[in-house]
């Protein structure tokens, strides 16, 4: 072999392992901005809904998102945002749903459904269901609190709704629903972390999707509230006015009554009053009439006195006149007169 | 060729080989991983598009509103509900005092609608006074307003009280009609008055009858004098002519 062949070799050969090193480097910056899209596209698309989702390469996703303890997953969480119950969807929702059986069972807390779902209701008569604690009110018509509960579940982990499968995009929808729903038994509902981790989780569309619905549903709940709380504000000032306008008849009522009885009860003293006088009078004229009884008696007295004194006189001046006549008579006789004969005298002359 | 150059020419062709694989591999995928805008019809790298969508979202701002707007919804929802379960605690407690009232040192208040809603009139707390006169459920107080239930039995009471009074005005005039009876002529009865009257008549008539009584006695007194003293002035004279004439003989 020559000298020339053997610079050409060598050549050739440093020429290869530069390409070599060119290769590899180029490699590595492509890995790097393969990985650095595929994380972004994580953020955007959220984690896969289960483990046989594949990337637009046709790469499982979950397996790309190594394990949970560290790597993406962590990443994609960001600090903060807890940690991943698995690289899948449905390892979170069945994580969640385990936590949340015991307190959701049928012998939950009613604080806990209100809680739960809150944020799904859209309309007042399911918050006033959730708020009398499942009791039916007039004209509601939804399911029961634990019923609800089951429904989200179901759609969430079984991409089932009324018996009818969902699309991977619906179920992604119905996991986004559960899992924000689910926050609210959490401290700090609502809060920015428990916002950053969905949007980690679902991705950023579903996750806005989910909260912007929810605070829709509250907004059309707190209006729909107002506007009861004015119905019955209406129906108390009407009951209240209709109570009142009772109460001042029944005083009015009662007002006329008593000054019906207070106008009797004078009529009644009045009438005593007089009673009083003409008894007064009527005792006065007894009175008057036993004094001229008495005076009349006297008076008949005197009269019967005077009366039998005038006989007694009478008697007196007959007996005198008697007397006289035969007085007279003896004189006539003693003066040799013949007497004349007289009418003896009577009493009643 | 010695077998250092075969070996060398081997290397050489193997390491063609891997990078025709490796360029018509990056050929075939045409990947653009990067942030790199396309030029001359050639598409935008990836991560581009990527970063257009994150800053799209970054720029509509919802995601950091999410959490502020959803706790404030939720808040507001809260606070009108709270609103409302106070309010109608505050209904019913009111209703309650109007339909039967607590106790009768509370009376009945009344409400007022204010903007935040409905509330206690402070003027007429804590009582409404309707009137100044009799307050026959509390004598000597002036007269409040009561609870609904607190009327009927007083209601009843001064009913009783009515009929109670109206007996007494019929038992009162029934004594008056007497009284009335007993002292004037009514019901065909002569009354005090009449007899009275008759009665002074009466004495009228005996003291007429007395006065002309005692004129007789007078006159009859009189007489009796008269007689009497005749009777004894002839008795005189009888005395005189048994003297001066003694015994006579009757004359034919």
């Amino acid at each position: 072999m020559s000298i020339t062949s053997k610079v050409l070799a060598g050549l050739n050969l440093l020429a290869l392992f530069a390409y070599i090193y060119l290769a590899s480097a180029l490699f590595n910056y492509r890995t790097d901005w393969q990985y650095q899209n595929f994380l972004m596209e994580r953020m955007l698309n959220g984690l896969p809904l289960n483990e046989e989702e594949v990337d637009s390469f046709g790469q499982p996703i979950a397996a790309q998102l190594g394990p949970k303890e560290g790597g993406m997953l962590k990443t994609l969480l960001g600090p903060g945002g807890g940690n991943p119950a698995g690289p899948t969807l449905l390892d979170e929702v069945r994580a969640v749903k385990a936590e949340l059986e015991p307190k959701l069972g049928e012998a939950g807390n009613p604080l806990d459904f209100e809680k739960f779902l809150t944020p799904l209701s859209n309309s007042f008569a399911e918050r006033a269901s959730l708020i009398r604690l499942g009791k039916p009110v007039a004209g509601d018509t939804t399911e029961s609190p634990a019923d609800r509960v089951k429904a989200v579940i179901a759609a969430a982990v079984e991409g089932k709704q009324k018996n009818k499968g969902l699309s991977p995009e619906e179920q992604r929808e119905a996991i986004g629903r559960f899992l924000w729903a689910a926050q609210g038994l959490k401290e700090g509902a609502g809060s920015p972390s428990q916002v950053n981790r969905l949007v980690a989780l679902v991705g950023p569309r579903v996750a806005i999707n989910t909260i912007t619905q929810s605070i829709r549903n509250v907004e059309e709940m707190t209006r729909q509230v107002n506007t009861v709380r004015a119905l019955e504000q209406g129906n108390f000032l009407r009951e209240h006015d209709s109570l009142v306008q009772d109460i001042r008849s029944l005083d009015m009522q009662l007002q006329r009554k008593v000054d019906e009885f207070n106008a009797v009860r004078q009529k009644v003293m009045e009438q005593e009053t007089s009673r009083m006088v003409l008894e007064a009078n009527r005792d006065d004229l007894a009175k008057q009439l036993g004094e001229k009884r008495a005076t009349a008696v006297r008076l008949m007295t005197d009269l019967s006195l005077q009366g039998k004194s005038l006989y007694e006189n009478r008697i007196k001046v007959l007996e005198a006149i008697k007397n006289m006549q035969q007085t007279e008579s003896t004189i006539r006789q003693l003066e040799g007169i013949k007497p004349v004969s007289q009418p003896s005298p009577s009493i009643g002359q | 060729m010695t077998a250092l150059g075969k070996f060398l020419v081997f290397l050489t062709a193997t390491g063609a080989i891997l990078l025709a694989v490796m360029s018509y591999s990056s050929w075939v995928t045409s990947y653009d991983f990067t942030d790199r805008a396309g030029k001359e019809g050639a598409p935008d790298g990836t991560f581009l598009g990527l970063k257009q969508k994150i800053e799209a979202i970054q720029k509509g701002g919802q995601l950091g509103s999410m959490s502020k707007g959803y706790t404030d919804a939720l808040g507001e929802l809260t606070l009108m509900e709270k609103n409302r379960s106070e309010a109608d605690l505050f209904y019913a407690a009111q209703i309650l005092q109007l339909e039967k009232g607590a106790t009768r040192a509370v009376p009945v208040t009344e409400v007022i609608r204010t903007k935040n809603g409905v509330e206690l009139n402070p003027n007429l707390t804590p009582k409404m006074t309707v009137a100044k006169s009799e307050n026959i459920l509390e004598p000597g107080k002036d007269r409040t307003m009561e609870a609904k239930a607190n009327y009927p039995a007083p209601l009843k009471k001064v009913e009783v009280d009515i009929g109670e009074v109206h007996k007494a005005v019929i038992a009162e005039t029934k004594k008056i009609v007497a009284l009335s009876n007993e002292i004037s002529n009514q019901g065909g009865q002569k009354g005090l008055v009449t007899r009275n009257a008759e009665e002074l008549d009466k004495i009228a008539l005996l003291n007429v009858e007395l006065t002309a009584m005692r004129g007789n006695l007078i006159n009859i007194a009189a007489d009796l004098f008269m007689n009497q003293k005749r009777v004894k002035q002839l008795n005189d004279r009888v005395g005189e002519l048994g003297k001066t004439s003694g015994p006579r003989s009757e004359k034919p």
